[in-house]
């Protein structure tokens, strides 16, 4: 009848099938690490875990799939680009390599130092690969990193990422993902700020080490896991949590996790002139661990108060100095300076101007809260 | 012929305010911010404005000009203006455009789905597929299509999520200072958007199969125009304010890259549903502008229903587009239509009202 | 054409003997009785099948009255309820059929059809298939009378009309349109008559066969017309200006125009309150597409899209799938065939066996195949899933359209992943929107989209909000003639 035409739909429907990926064939690739070579080559290393489930005990699902601890697979290989390497890789082991669920992508601190922008072309590139996973600098090489032995542990990016994961949630390092830092990179008015993990010999352990400085598309400078989190409150970027310890006078300890904190940033671009920059920050917090005790009274809140605003003061300013040596504008100042005037910052070098430029850092920290005693 | 029938399948001033919605959004809606950020940097936006109100001048034109017959659809009352030749001609532009712009559609919507998500199909397979599910419901009347158009739309619930689950990342002061790039940078962007806004010169044909006063007809007409210019700008600030402007250099779907990295807990990879959210809109807006082709061929060869050559423009355009579904011939053909979008928007419209005007000719007067 | 219509049938003499003959001879059965008395001086005759009628109806109220009033004329006589003159042999002959007496009288020319037909059919129960929790626990049976009298003992409406048709040209099937002659739209009862004329059937079998005779589209997955063993659902949808057809000898009515969302609408949402009805309902409606969506769903993922699964899910769908030798598609299909295999046995098999290939089906096939390693334990997830949304639908036939609706959905997705889903989606949504029934929109009202109908549509407003009646059945008045909660003060 009429209805003929539709036979050659479906005609075209039994050659079926071209872009299936099936999950059973894939090689999960969960974390990758890269490092530069001499003579522009580079090194890959990928972990893949290799679920072994065991045959589920008689009785089948009644207990759930008893799943043991996946175990996981890391190989490192040198080539030119990271797809020759990763090519290679495909020819040694069973099912193609699939980068879709990457959770960590790890990079060399020595291979940062020189435009990591072109190292991650390959996953910009590729529309599968995922752009929320987690970018991280190494402290020392990624691939050794890999290699190393963390203590419990099997599946080394999956703890990689609950690791970042965590200290990201405390306000350690800023949250990123390559997607975001490599705006970062890529931008002329901001610089980026991403993770640095180092491993712990004594501990046998991997642990979150302040974050690295960017200037441009190249690693410039670190801030310690403090001076990351000074950074973030002046960025207005903390998260749930941040913990934060200072000796004040006496030598007494006290310990405050941040309610609540804004940070204003103010850029002023005077006609002829270098351009200058305030920021101010007003912190809430409150007391987590303070063994002197007496918060009950005004006196003794006041001169904490005092004597608060005066170490994060330091603490701040301290952070802004190291991102001026590292000529990392990771608070976005040229952006502000576009924002207001984009004909001046044309005219300004900016990679000159800004490590000398003047910023100013104005704190103000309130204990607000005590915990539940005083 | 073309005396007054009382047409049996008639739609609503919503049917209509959805049918040009659907037809306008499409494709545009991944690469627009890009195609305007290349011309006018971050103030694109702007350029998305403008078009948006060139577009309403030229439902303003059209809607003075269809006002005059309003139970004639532009092959109807053609003739009496111009005469019969010329008329034929005119009709046989359109439907030629309306054709070359459904192939257009489908051509970009081909090279997208190839890159991101079936590099190894075949084109010709969804492009087959495409037009099959096109011609089984375009060969049913307006009604129809209009119901179903206003169905789809729905959808647009899915891209609204866009800007919600995007708000956190959004940095204004990429956006800053607005107006910068200058008023030559932002006109050059328009005509760009004028082909992701184009297709409200369909009015001309559902003009008379509208059942309400001719001013609702123009509110529905221009409210859906104005609600996807407004999408557009929407798409565009937050692609813009999300992006880096040299990163938005590097991505021709940036708000593909834009929804990539957001994560929720249920789902990851948000970009393959909304992808599949744009299939849809493409396909719809695909729909309209093959149906109106049709329309106008079937009216040419004095068919009494549009089935016929439905069927056959079926065929031709599948070749067409499987062939011009490379970045390339996309371009050219991109920048060919959206020059002539500005012909077939304003100028002919224009042209046919001065006519009517001079020769003082209404519905009844022919 | 049956046969009082093929030929004119013979005229009554005086004799009533020979009128008998006359029709004992146009049909030749041995349980047709013939009974002769003396009736005042003359002689009478009556003429019955055996099997047919109440014997103690033909004794009380027919013999009885005429042996002993042998003075009156027999209309004055007979004590039965109902009594018509027969106009030639062949209606007499239909009569005797139908389980009446025919009664002749010597000297008289006529023949008398006296109503006594036996009136045995079961008992009222709740329909096997509809069953609800709370409100009325009646429904109908294979008798029209009975049906009929269960929706009038509802709809004590003058307006309420009946209208007989009798089809089957050699079975004589009754049949009968019932509808509300001031709300029904004139033009749809025209149109369904229309249809139900032209059946040109020898015998009309069950209601199926009339859904097919007469529906818009025979093609479609989905049906067209209501089947519903509930007088408490007739009756509401004639109120909404819907045309009701009940066939003798079946327990279903078939009730047109209705929209596809008739078929996820249930009498319990109505007895429970709004808010619970409402989620039920949303459930429902959600479970329509969880069912012919969710194979297709995991066939896409599995074989195209796995990255859209999140980070600490996708080693155990990993794992779980990597020790099946075969593609995704061939697993789903196999377990839902499987599935499919055990509801047929369940149906034909006594309730009690039933059961047992439901439970060996279920948990013993299911459990084996995992641990042979035939297909993943996510596989026998989705398909008890899909399997129990399929049945969430109060519709029987409308089960059956999903049911069978996910296969060629699962053949898209396993050819196209997302991108088949929504190729799929979209020529079912176009489907719908073409689809009519009795003429009217199937999917309305959300096709053509009317937002005023839709609080009763996903959700189940309070009662004394709907106080108008569905577009869908184009209804002559849309105002219900109900107001509520007058009480409350302003």
């Amino acid at each position: 009848m009429k209805k003929w035409w539709t036979i050659i739909p479906l005609s075209l429907l039994l050659a079926g099938c071209w872009d299936q990926r099936s999950v059973k064939d894939l090689n999960l690739i969960f974390g990758v690490g890269i490092d530069r070579e001499e003579e522009n080559n580079l090194t890959l290393t990928v972990e893949i875990p290799q679920e072994n489930q065991g045959t589920t005990s008689g009785g089948g699902g009644t207990e759930g799939a008893t799943q043991q601890a996946a175990q996981s697979l890391v190989m490192s290989e040198k080539g030119q680009t990271i797809r020759d390497v990763a090519f290679q890789l495909d020819r040694r082991i069973d099912g193609a390599l699939d980068i879709s669920k990457l959770s960590v992508l790890m990079v060399g601190k020595e291979s940062a130092q020189h435009d990591l922008y072109a190292l991650l072309d390959a996953y910009f590139r590729n529309p599968i690969s995922p752009l929320n996973a987690k970018l991280v600098v190494v402290d020392g090489r990624a691939d050794e990193f890999f290699q190393k032995d963390f203590k419990g542990q099997t599946l080394y990016s999956d703890y990689f990422f609950k690791l970042i994961e965590t200290a990201e949630q405390e306000s350690a390092i800023p949250v990123t993902n390559m997607q975001l830092a490599c705006n970062l990179l890529l931008d002329e008015g901001s610089d980026a700020v991403i993770p640095l993990i180092s491993y712990n010999e004594e501990q046998r352990a991997a642990e979150i080490n302040g974050s690295a400085l960017f200037n441009g598309r190249s690693m410039s400078g670190e801030l310690t896991t403090e001076e990351a989190s000074a950074f973030l409150i002046m960025d207005n970027q903390t998260q749930q949590e941040l913990p934060l310890t200072f000796r004040v006078k006496g030598e007494e300890d006290i310990s405050v996790t941040l309610i609540d904190s804004k940070a204003k940033l103010k850029v002023s671009v005077p006609k002829n002139g270098s351009p200058a920059a305030t920021v101010s920050v007003d912190m809430k917090v409150q007391a987590i661990e303070y063994p002197p005790q007496g918060l009950n009274k005004k006196k003794v809140t006041k001169t904490l108060d005092q004597q608060l605003t005066e170490e994060a003061q330091k603490l701040l300013q301290q952070t802004v100095q190291k991102m001026q040596e590292a000529n990392s504008d990771a608070l976005g100042i040229g952006r502000r300076i576009i924002a207001k005037d984009p004909d001046t910052f044309k005219k300004l070098d900016w990679g000159e101007v800004y490590p000398d430029m003047d910023i100013k850092v104005e704190t103000k920290v309130k204990i607000e809260r005590t915990g539940a005693i005083f | 012929m073309g005396g007054k029938m009382k047409r049996e399948a008639s739609i609503s001033t919503w049917q209509l305010f959805f049918f040009l919605l659907q037809t306008q959004v499409g494709v545009g809606i991944l690469t627009l911010p890009y195609e305007v950020h290349q011309a006018a940097g971050k103030d694109g936006w702007l350029s998305i404005l403008l078009a948006g109100f060139f577009i309403q001048t030229g439902i303003f034109i059209i809607w003075i000009l269809a006002c005059r017959f309003p139970e004639k659809t532009l092959a109807d009352f053609l003739p009496l203006l111009v005469g019969r030749v010329l008329s034929i001609i005119i009709i046989a532009f359109y439907t030629l455009f309306f054709f070359v712009v459904a192939s257009q559609v489908l051509a970009i919507f081909l090279s997208i789905t190839v890159k991101w998500a079936f590099p190894r199909t075949p084109s010709i397979v969804f492009a087959v597929i495409i037009t099959a599910l096109t011609i089984y419901l375009i060969q049913e009347d307006v009604r129809v299509i209009a119901r179903f158009h206003v169905l789809m739309s729905f959808l647009l619930l899915g891209v609204l999520l866009v800007f919600l689950l995007m708000w956190n990342h959004l940095n204004v002061y990429y956006l800053l200072p607005v107006g910068s790039s200058g008023f030559k940078d932002i006109l050059s962007g328009s005509p760009k958007a004028l082909f992701a806004l184009n297709g409200i010169e369909i009015l001309l044909w559902l003009f008379p199969f509208t059942q309400a006063e001719n001013k609702k007809k123009w509110i529905a007409a221009a409210g859906a125009s104005l609600v996807v210019t407004v999408i557009y700008t929407l798409l565009a600030l937050c692609a813009f304010a999300y992006f880096s402007a040299v990163k938005l250099t590097h991505v021709p779907e940036p708000v593909l890259y834009m929804i990539k990295s957001i994560e929720l807990g249920i789902v990851e990879r948000l970009d393959l549903i909304f992808l599949s959210i744009w299939a849809v809109f493409s396909i719809t807006s695909f729909m309209s502008y093959l149906y109106i082709a049709a329309m106008g061929a079937a009216k040419m060869v004095n068919a009494k229903h549009h089935k016929k050559s439905v069927y056959v423009l079926g065929v031709l355009i599948v070749p067409l587009a499987v062939y011009t579904s490379n970045a390339e011939t996309i371009k050219i053909l991109g920048s060919i239509t959206g020059k002539a979008a500005i012909a077939f928007l304003f100028a002919i419209p224009l042209f046919l009202l001065l006519v009517a005007i001079i020769r003082r000719k209404r519905e009844g007067t022919g | 054409m049956p046969f009082w219509r093929q030929d004119k049938g013979g005229v009554f003499k005086k004799s009533a003997s020979e009128n008998a003959a006359a029709i004992t001879a146009l049909t030749d059965s041995s349980d047709i009785k013939q009974r002769t008395f003396s009736y005042g001086k003359a002689q009478g005759i009556l003429l019955y099948v055996e099997t047919m009628v109440e014997a103690v109806k033909v004794e009380n109220h027919v013999l009885q009255p005429l042996k002993e009033n042998g003075s009156k004329k027999p209309e004055a006589a007979l004590t039965v309820i109902e009594y018509e003159e027969a106009a030639d042999h062949n209606d007499a002959l239909r009569g005797l059929l139908r389980g009446k007496t025919l009664l002749f009288i010597e000297g008289n020319p006529a023949c008398l059809l006296c109503r006594t037909e036996r009136d045995t059919g079961r008992a009222i129960k709740e329909p096997m298939n509809e069953k609800v929790v709370r409100g009325a626990h009646d429904g109908f049976v294979e008798d029209i009378s009975v049906n009929i009298f269960l929706v009038r003992k509802r709809v004590e409406s003058k307006r309420l009309t009946v209208e007989y048709l009798e089809k089957g040209n050699r079975a004589n099937t009754s049949l009968a349109i019932m509808y509300e002659k001031d709300i029904a739209n004139p033009e749809l009862v025209q149109r369904i008559k229309k249809r139900l004329e032209s059946i040109n059937a020898e015998i009309i079998y069950n209601a199926g066969q009339i859904e097919e005779l007469i529906e818009d589209s025979t093609t479609s997955p989905f049906p067209q017309m209501l089947n519903t063993e509930r007088p408490d659902r007739v009756a509401a949808n004639l109120l909404e200006g819907r045309i009701a057809v009940f066939i003798n000898g079946d327990p279903t009515c078939l009730i047109a125009p209705v929209s596809f969302f008739s078929f996820y609408q249930s009498p319990d949402d109505y007895t429970s309150r709004s808010l619970a009805g409402s989620f039920y309902r949303m459930i429902r409606l959600f479970s329509f597409f969880f069912a012919i969506l969710l194979p297709a769903f995991y066939i896409s993922v599995v074989s195209f899209h796995s990255e859209i699964v999140p980070r600490d899910l996708i080693l155990q769908l990993k794992g779980s799938v990597e020790q099946v030798p075969y593609p995704a598609l061939m697993e789903a299909l196999f377990m839902e065939l499987t599935i499919e295999l055990i509801r047929e046995a369940g149906i034909r098999l006594p309730t009690p066996i039933g059961q047992t290939i439901g439970i060996v089906g279920g948990l013993v096939i299911g459990d084996a195949v995992v641990s042979a390693g035939l297909v993943s334990n996510f596989t026998i997830i989705i398909v008890a899933l899909t399997a129990i949304s399929s049945y969430v639908v109060p519709s029987i036939e409308m089960n059956t359209a999903i049911r069978l609706l996910r296969f060629p959905f699962m053949v898209s997705a396993s050819l196209f992943g997302f991108f088949g889903i929504v190729f799929a989606l979209m020529i079912l949504l176009i489907h719908l929107c073409k689809l009519k029934s009795l003429g009217m929109p199937y999917f309305s009202p959300l096709a053509p989209l009317r937002v005023k109908d839709l609080k009763d549509v996903f959700i189940r407003k309070t009662w004394w909000k709907l106080t108008k009646r569905p577009y869908d059945s184009k209804p002559q008045t849309l105002k219900r003639e109900s107001k509520g909660r007058q009480w409350v003060e302003k």
